[in-house]
């Protein structure tokens, strides 16, 4: 039983595999490759399932494979099932499959029909991943590789520009919620001190185990980061406005990821650090009072909306923002139920809302009455101003741009100076000066010295914003993130003693995406001596081959899953110590920006409308 | 019938032959389910009293439906409404894409590329001479013949001779092939025909279209 937990991961994954390499006109064996691969892990859920049960419904648990340990930090990939996996990946499977099953039929002769089933199988492995992880790092590679596929099926149609804009849009927010989660991780090895398991969590005596009452602090920084985490992927005040943006692809993709399974995966999150929060007061409270603004916000706001997808999208939220509070309520089997039938109702939903119109127009023709106009008093007054302040989805869109990203792009644009040539000579350095420093060539006083980690963090975090919100060259702004990683590596090794091994490992993933990085750029260039960050130029459409390697360079760059520097990167935040909240939220900061920065350089370089015009481009605004 | 297939049709197939007269006219032939059929037997009507009536929609109607088709495919991604795949309905009374996306014009890929758009041609049964002077009763219904917004041909009942509009006249029209070719076994036909290249949609509608030149 427990042997068969790695297969469950490892299925999908083997799918996506197989599906690469088939042609794209081969639609035939593409779907036949997805939906075996689904029918096959849903029959393995099913037998779980079974299996589970058999065992008395106890917790299973797998320690399957240790990548990775030093000084205590083990990087294992853990697996686990419970209630909580088992009610996830049944409903999960069911959902996919039948998404699936429609899909193939759906995309009929659509140009992008295998990205569709490999981009679907490669969320599903992640989704299992997420589901079944065992422990805070093999659940934070199932989230990332889930923010990363919803970033290419929002963006799915590449070559219109609103697809691409909300897909960035969408990614920024997750990404801010994947850093939410390495700074738990990161804060959780500080209280734990190794790599703690949900196994070890759920046993009733960890906190005696780990003097959790000696920590309040760290324990409250920890959730709170799983808060803002839970907030963004379960789309929760402030953040709702991402879901309805979020339908731009394929409705069979919106069914499965935004009304179905990935919207749901911050109830999953609060479910699994259950334990954590068990015996922490307020914590509860505060779920309840975040469901709360949520569900009243978003259900004021579904009630005006126009469209049928932001009609659904809204309803999931109001939904998750009830779920929230069933969770802080203690109602957790509630809650998975609600998950359950609420999942299958949205996916419907979605895939059927094209046709509303054939079904809703009947009743407009036949039913319609108009509503009495009322005159204006205190009440009407007031329930206009809410209906204002709900078409406007309560501002929040305006509101995150303004106040989340803004401040950042004008903090970078302050950094325009980093293109001379002498703030380059100086930084090269400031490199230098570093390296000679971790090498002991040069002895500073230990006065100076202690803020050497802090300075390199602030030089890197400086140079990924300017690269960020930069609008020239895309050369110059790459090579400024691969300049932030030298500083990001000179910080956390001027820290503390880091084996060469590791800054090795790092470097030379880093270096060697950084350097295909730049050969792709170099060559698109090269098309028309222009690409400029100043506008989106399509490349995609002339050279994909150029658009698929820069952006597993730009993945591989910033530490995706695949990448030995996903491991370094967890490393490297470990070393941080549990109170320099300077560094930690610098070197926090530099994680969501490099992303942004990398991600922002393909969208702009390689996705929206095409600047030529051999083919039939859309309007911007379509 | 699925309502949330992509390619439903939904009665909006018929657009490239409109044919007014007796059914006789058109017995066991295949038109393909792109045909508007108005019946009409000329001996009711010798004057085209009724004929003008008749013709005074087929314009807008189905003029107007032939030529969505042919604006959709000449640029699809502007003046049609792109693939349908991720269409939201708007108020019910459009469809946009996703969210913060503009109402979306025209037809869908997937309605297009069903149909290739052909222009559209108007088959009357009844003598040269009423018909023209029913085209040209209104301004409004001229406009659609005489610009060449639609073809227009008067099949003489008596005769059974074509003529054509052109000009503001009819003239006789002598078909370019005199012979048809037939196929023998059609099943072997659809058997021996090599799959297509690639199926999909920019791919798939780039194909030329059988056509005469003179």
């Amino acid at each position: 039983m427990q042997s068969l937990l790695p297969l469950y991961v490892f299925i999908p994954l083997i799918g996506f595999f197989l599906s690469l390499c088939f042609e794209r006109t081969q639609e035939k064996a593409m779907s036949r490759i997805a939906i075996t691969t689904v029918s096959l892990h849903l029959l393995l859920v099913v037998v779980g399932l079974v299996g589970w049960l058999s065992h008395g419904m106890t917790t299973q648990h797998f320690k399957y494979w240790q990548l990775f340990e030093h000084e205590g930090f083990k990087f294992a990939l853990d697996f686990y099932l419970d209630k909580i996996t088992i009610v996830f990946a049944l409903v999960g499977s069911i959902i996919t499959l039948l998404t699936l099953i429609f899909s193939k039929f759906y995309m009929h002769r659509d140009e992008g029909f295998k990205r569709f089933f490999c981009t679907l199988l490669l969320f599903y492995a992640g989704f299992n991943f997420a589901v079944f992880s065992g422990n805070f790092e093999t659940l934070f590679i199932g989230w990332e590789m889930l923010g990363f596929t919803s970033f290419l099926l929002i963006g799915y149609y590449r070559n219109r520009y609103l697809p691409v804009k909300n897909a960035f849009k969408v990614l920024s927010l997750y990404r801010l919620g994947d850093v939410c989660l390495i700074l738990t991780m990161w804060m959780a090895h500080h209280v734990f001190h190794t790599n703690i398991t949900f196994i070890e969590l759920s046993s009733n005596n960890w906190q005696e185990a780990f003097h959790i009452a000696e920590k309040p602090g760290s324990l409250l920084f920890m959730l709170s980061m799983v808060l803002v985490a839970v907030a963004v992927k379960s789309a929760q005040f402030p953040f709702s406005s991402w879901l309805p943006r979020a339908m731009e692809g394929p409705t069979t993709s919106s069914a499965i990821f935004y009304g179905a399974l990935s919207s749901h995966l911050g109830i999953f999150m609060l479910l699994r650090t259950y334990p954590l929060w068990q015996a922490v007061p307020y914590f509860n409270y505060a779920i309840i009072v975040l469901g709360l603004i949520t569900t009243v916000t978003a259900m004021l706001t579904v009630r005006v909306q126009s469209t049928i997808k932001t009609q659904i999208a809204y309803g999931t939220v109001t939904q998750l923002g009830i779920m929230l509070i069933e969770i802080g309520l203690g109602w957790h089997t509630l809650a998975l139920v609600h998950f359950a039938g609420h999942a299958f109702l949205r996916a419907y939903q979605l895939l059927v809302s094209p046709s509303s119109l054939g079904y809703m127009i009947h009743n407009q023709f036949f039913e319609y009455q108009a509503k009495p106009i009322n005159h204006m008093h205190v009440t009407s007054r007031l329930r206009n101003t809410f209906y204002m302040l709900s078409v406007k989805e309560w501002n929040l869109d305006a509101l995150q741009q303004n106040y989340l990203w803004r401040p950042f792009k004008w903090l970078g644009k302050k950094f325009v100076w980093l293109e001379s040539l002498a703030s380059q000579v100086a930084l090269t350095l400031f490199i230098v000066l570093g390296l000679m420093t971790e090498l002991n060539y040069v002895s500073l006083p230990q006065a100076v010295r202690a803020y050497f980690p802090e300075l390199y963090a602030a030089l890197s975090l400086m140079c990924i914003l300017a690269a960020f919100s930069s609008r020239g060259n895309p050369m110059r702004a790459w090579w400024k993130i691969i300049m932030s990683q030298f500083f990001i590596v000179l910080g956390v090794s001027l820290n503390v003693h880091v084996e060469a091994a590791h800054v090795w490992i790092y470097l030379t993933t880093t270096i060697s995406a950084a350097l295909v990085g730049m050969y792709c750029l170099h060559n698109t260039y090269h098309l028309d001596k222009d690409i400029n960050l100043n506008q989106y130029h399509g490349y995609v459409q002339e050279r994909p081959d150029l658009a698929l390697i820069f952006l597993i360079s730009c993945m591989a760059l910033v530490g995706f899953p695949f990448t030995p520097a996903f491991i370094a990167i967890d490393l490297m935040f470990t070393q941080i110590h549990a109170h320099q909240y300077v560094l930690v939220s610098l070197t926090g900061f530099g994680f969501i920006f490099l992303e942004l920065a990398a991600i922002r350089i393909y969208a702009k370089v390689f996705l929206g409308i095409h600047k030529k015009h051999t083919h039939p481009t859309a309007y911007r605004s379509s | 019938m699925s309502l949330f297939e992509p390619r439903p049709e939904l009665g909006h197939g018929s657009n490239t032959l409109c044919i007014v007269g007796k059914r006789a006219l058109t017995k066991y032939m295949m038109l393909d389910r792109r045909a508007f059929m108005n019946s009409y037997d000329y001996k009711t009507d010798l004057d085209g009293q009724l004929l003008t009536n008749i013709m005074k929609p087929l314009g807008p109607v189905c003029g107007g439906i032939n030529l969505e088709y042919y604006f959709s495919r000449v640029d699809n991604d502007k003046l049609g409404a792109g693939t349908k795949l991720p269409h939201n309905v708007v108020g019910l009374f459009g469809v946009a894409n996703s969210s913060d996306g503009d109402l979306r014009p025209g037809l869908p890929w997937q309605m297009v590329e069903v149909h290739d758009p052909i222009r559209l041609l108007i088959i009357v049964e009844h003598f040269p001479e009423v018909v023209l002077n029913a085209v040209q009763s209104t301004p409004e219904m001229y406009e659609w013949f005489i610009n060449e917004w639609v073809h227009l041909v008067a099949v003489n009942p008596e005769t059974h001779t074509l003529h054509y509009f052109k000009q503001g006249k009819f003239v006789p029209y002598e078909t370019l092939a005199t012979t048809l070719p037939s196929i023998g076994d059609f099943n072997q036909l659809m058997e021996d025909t090599p799959p297509m290249r690639t199926n999909q949609l920019p791919d798939a509608t780039k194909e030329n279209l059988a056509v005469y030149l003179n």
